[in-house]
């Protein structure tokens, strides 16, 4: 099992949530989007330029910057 | 009693609202369409209101249009909310149904979109969840008005039979989701929601393809200003001149016959009839950009815009959701300014506040087509193309400097929800199309009226209200003490000096009153025109009517939506830029037609 950040994973590739290393009101709001300890995400695509990407989770598809993703913390699920 | 309706981004609120009230509101398929509150009357119910508030993901609120939420419910105490559920994405949206269960309100459930969940070969058992959430709930699969009815019903019932009591546990997030997985998984069969996402995913592998994404998006916007300028909205528009030029001369020749007083005869062919005739001349061109902004707001490809442009528009300070308030922008800067309320970071929103005036707004088309047409006859359409992209970069080059000279903000982030796409349908593009003329129309009947009026005044009489000659009237007497300050950017011409003047009350009022004023239509207008300005005096009003002052609407919403000191702000640099911009283009378009 590999852990690592939420950006390197690949497209197509599940994960789950570890933690989000965040202090901000960016944290909640990623907790409230359903973000949070043990959620199942999966990588749909990065945007044309790198960035931000786009993943699924819960049933619905969320895109944020990678900067954000870079704080959350994830375990590879193969 | 008052109904809230309240719920997820995106969850069809405001289209069970319009169902509920036969309004006309706003409808798209994009979360945040909706960023203010909005109240309507039960038809049939006598002190029954319901209100459309603006969507949130949750009760602890991230941007300004879930904070107007929140307040409106902790400070006008509604009698019932109605909790909007979007079925396909019954997890997330669940979350905030478990937070509005603790605040004690009276709740009632409508489980909307159910037919897309149907199409999906998905299953939610509903009295299942009925139970589960303690919540009645009120199956709704395309809002139709017996649906709404229904819903209406329950909703008038549900006080009385209410009995809930203010629960605070639980309030851990982890554990309402966990809680929520666990209802997912009893009530839910198959999966709800995959076929349409699978369909999107194709759709989006094009669309936001890694090579053709941003070409694609290039393409889309030029195919949208080549279509309304050059192909349907000009034919349309000849049309119409045609029936109003009919109209006006049959009221003329009654007039005539029925011999009515020569000065009111006046105000009303030379002043109303020109003023407003020539504004509404161009009302098909305008609709036509409004249908196609429309469409892309309707089948989801906005939040697409967002999400490929980000990462360029990040580079000048601004996020994703500023693409959606600069296209916004093209159609009117006020809603455009209104929707960067979706916007997190105030300083992300400031500055996209403020490159909004360069999106040239639809009200500025009748001039630019009146314009073009006297020196590009040919190329008439790329070089009104050309105009939206030289306001573009230029509003990109100062938002550039403004976002160097301004301090980072850690607040700038970007998070927004891909919904999938939709087929547009057919009642809300037309309702839009519909309320976008009703407007304009208004418009035209209001502020261009009151000023065509005001100028037919000002230029029929003296000082002393004597009738006269329009080189002598009170307006020339004005507009003459005006013109030397214009003079460096090569116009003139007193009347075109009244026109920019006038244009800061509404856009068109340029167009009306340059009619008025020469005493022609918007067709002949061109050849009068030519007259009055050289090539390079033309193509300098052009820049300049492109960046100067926004028009009073816009500016009174940036003070309300900023504050008094930004909109002043706004409104003199704009003049300044529109200035600068125009002194240098007059003066190098001179000095390349003497060279050659
Ligand atoms: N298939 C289907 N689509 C629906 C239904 N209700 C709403 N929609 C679509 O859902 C999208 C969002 O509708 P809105 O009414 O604007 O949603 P809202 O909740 O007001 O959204 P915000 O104001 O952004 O929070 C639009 O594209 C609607 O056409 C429904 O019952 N079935
Ligand atoms: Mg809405």
């Amino acid at each position: 099992m590999k852990i690592t950040s939420l950006d390197k994973i690949k497209d197509g590739q599940f994960c789950q949530v570890i933690k989000i290393n965040i202090d901000s009101e960016i944290k909640n709001r990623l907790l409230d989007m359903g973000i949070v300890t043990n959620t199942k995400i999966k990588m749909i695509k990065k945007a044309p330029l790198g960035d931000p990407i786009q993943i699924y989770l819960r049933g619905y598809n969320l895109s944020i910057r990678k900067s954000i993703a870079e704080k959350i913390q994830v375990e590879v699920i193969l | 009693m008052i109904f809230a309706l309240v719920g997820n981004q995106n969850c069809g609120k405001t289209t069970i609202f319009n169902q509920i009230t036969n309004m006309n509101q706003h409808i798209g398929n994009f979360p945040g369409v909706t960023v203010d509150i909005k109240i309507g009357e039960v038809p049939n119910l006598i002190d029954c209101e319901v209100v459309d508030l603006p969507g949130l993901y949750s009760l602890n609120t991230y941007t300004k249009e879930e904070v107007v939420t929140k307040k409106y419910i902790e400070q006008n105490k509604p009698d019932v909310l109605i909790n909007v559920i979007d079925a396909t994405n019954l997890e997330r949206n669940l979350y905030l149904t478990l937070q509005l269960k603790q605040l004690g309100i009276p709740t009632v459930i409508a489980l909307n979109m159910l037919d897309e969940v149907e199409k999906n070969n998905g299953y939610i058992n509903i009295e299942k969840l009925e139970k589960k959430l303690d919540i009645p709930i009120v199956p709704i699969t395309t809002v139709t008005k017996k649906e709404v009815n229904n819903l209406i019903q329950i909703s008038c019932k549900i006080k009385e039979k209410y009995n809930h009591t203010k629960n605070t546990n639980k309030s851990d997030v982890t554990e309402k989701y966990k809680l929520i997985e666990e209802i997912c998984k009893d009530v839910c069969k198959n999966n709800i929601n995959e076929k349409s996402n699978n369909k999107t995913y194709k759709i989006d592998k094009l669309l936001t393809n890694k090579y053709l994404g941003i070409p694609i998006f290039i393409i889309i916007m030029y195919i949208i200003f080549y279509l309304t300028f050059n192909v349907i909205g000009d034919y349309l528009s000849n049309l119409i001149n045609v029936g109003i030029e009919v109209v006006s001369n049959f009221t003329d020749n009654l007039l005539i016959e029925h011999n009515v007083n020569e000065i009111i005869h006046s105000m009303i062919i030379d002043g109303i009839f020109i003023g407003i005739g020539s504004v509404v001349s161009f009302l098909p061109i305008i609709i036509t950009l409004y249908f196609f902004l429309s469409l892309l707001e309707d089948s989801g490809y906005m939040t697409r815009i967002a999400f490929i442009m980000d990462k360029p528009l990040s580079k000048i300070g601004l996020s994703g959701k500023s693409a959606v308030s600069i296209l916004l922008g093209f159609g009117c800067s006020v809603p455009a300014i209104l929707s960067t309320r979706t916007i997190q970071s105030e300083r992300e929103r400031k500055l996209t506040m403020k490159l909004i005036p360069f999106m040239s707004c639809s009200a500025k088309i009748p001039i630019y087509a009146v314009f073009v047409s006297i020196c590009f006859k040919k190329y008439a359409s790329l070089v009104m193309i050309l105009l939206y992209i030289i306001g573009a970069v230029i509003g990109i080059l100062i938002t550039a400097y403004l976002n160097r000279v301004t301090k980072k903000s850690k607040e700038d982030t970007f998070i927004l929800e891909l919904p999938n796409y939709r087929f547009p349908t057919f009642k809300n593009t037309c309702l839009l199309m519909w309320n976008k003329s009703k407007e304009f129309i208004e418009k035209a009947f209001s502020i261009i009226f009151f000023s065509s009026m005001i100028i037919w005044f000002l230029k029929s009489f003296d000082e002393n209200l004597y009738l006269t000659s329009i080189e002598k009237s009170l307006l020339a007497k004005i507009g003459k003490k005006i013109t030397p300050i214009f003079i460096p950017l090569g116009f003139t011409d007193w009347r075109i000096i009244t026109s920019i003047i006038t244009g800061i009350s509404a856009k068109e009022a340029v167009i009306s009153t340059l009619s008025i004023l020469t005493n022609t239509n918007a067709q002949l207008l061109p050849i009068y025109l030519s007259k009055m300005l050289s090539i390079s005096s033309c193509i300098s009003f052009l820049i300049f009517i492109l960046l100067y002052t926004p028009c009073i609407a816009t500016i009174s919403t940036i003070k309300k939506e900023f504050s008094l000191r930004t909109s002043i702000k706004v409104a003199i640099n704009q003049f300044l830029i529109a200035y600068t911009i125009s002194f240098i283009v007059y003066n190098l378009s001179n000095l390349l037609f003497n060279f050659f």
